[in-house]
């Protein structure tokens, strides 16, 4: 009973956006130029919940690595772009790292 | 073309050639455009996702160096349009000022008004720009038209320094100036922007550009 419990409590806990959740990647249109996209990595660093910001030109791919125990809503991303300048084809939340989707590339 | 008409060409140059004049909110750009006649430096402040605004200084001086004008400026930037495509970004810009002319050839300094528009095309591969600028006030009236275009060595990344070639083409109307043609060198390194050029081939042209945020 009491491993069920624990198992239970874990469950709910990492079943949580906070948790479930390391980083928000978002397709972009009009990532172009690294002189114009840097404005969206300076927008997002200043959020406080996020760790990392990841521009990749090539596959149009913007991604936030998240702090430990901090959220953001996908949509407060979308918006930060938008603000960039930049239109936001789709974003979702994702389990990888900033590392990992880096590495993705090179496979 | 008689020498008058050749100094009041060296002497009016057109305004630099700003790559992007409205940024993002609470960013400021500083940029600096530098030849042997002529120098050009702004701070632009991007102040809502479509409007900018900032003070700057243009020089100007004849290429014997006789007559001279100085015009400390304020301008602002309106974004008027934005595309954006998976793999191309296009803008149209409208840009208004004032300033206060000073010059050696008439007495006291001169109101001018300086409109202008800006429209882009690039891609991570192809740049294309065309702009046209006025110095209108008293006997300040003059127009500019620009013309870049030129590409990239290869498609950088974002962590990579960007190399490119851009071909840029000036003339000045009502003036009897030759179109001048600048080859110029383009490196792109995130929030630093670089050119070094040869106009007609005669003198050098540096222009550098640097965003940051408070």
């Amino acid at each position: 009973m009491k491993r069920l419990l624990v198992a239970a409590l874990a469950a709910a806990l990492f079943s949580s956006p906070a948790f479930a959740a390391r980083s928000i990647k978002a397709s972009v249109n009009g990532l172009v130029c690294s002189f114009c996209a840097a404005a969206i990595e300076k927008r997002l660093k200043a959020l406080s919940e996020v760790k990392a910001v990841y521009v990749d030109l090539t596959r149009k791919v913007v991604a936030v690595e998240l702090k430990d125990g901090k959220d953001l809503s996908p949509e407060k991303i979308a918006e930060e772009i938008k603000d960039s300048g930049y239109d936001v084809v789709t974003i979702v939340r994702s389990e990888q790292s900033i590392q990992q989707i880096r590495a993705e590339k090179s496979k | 073309m008689n020498r008058a008409a050749l100094c009041i060409a060296a002497l009016l140059a057109p305004p630099a050639a700003l790559a992007h004049p409205v940024t993002f909110p609470e960013n400021v750009m500083v940029m600096g455009e530098v030849d042997r006649n002529w120098q050009d430096f702004n701070a632009w402040y991007t102040f809502t996702t479509k409007q900018a605004v900032g003070p700057g200084y243009m020089g100007f001086r004849s290429e014997d160096g006789s007559r001279k004008r100085e015009i400390p400026n304020v301008h602002y930037n309106y974004r008027a349009a934005r595309w954006n495509w998976p793999d191309a970004q296009a803008n149209i810009y409208l840009q208004a000022g004032l300033g206060s002319a000073t010059g050696n050839d008439f007495s006291g300094s001169r109101t001018v008004f300086l409109p202008g528009f800006q429209a882009d095309y690039e891609t991570r591969r192809i740049y294309t720009a065309a702009r046209w600028h006025a110095i209108q006030g008293g006997p300040v009236n003059h127009t500019s038209r620009n013309l870049q275009a030129g590409f990239a060595f290869y498609a950088g990344e974002y962590d990579d320094w960007s190399p490119w070639f851009i071909l840029d083409v000036r003339k000045m109307s009502n003036l009897g100036m030759d179109t001048e043609v600048t080859p110029t060198l383009r490196l792109v390194h995130k929030n630093l922007f670089l050119e070094a050029g040869t106009v007609d081939g005669k003198r050098a042209r540096l222009n550098v550009m640097f965003n940051f945020s408070f």
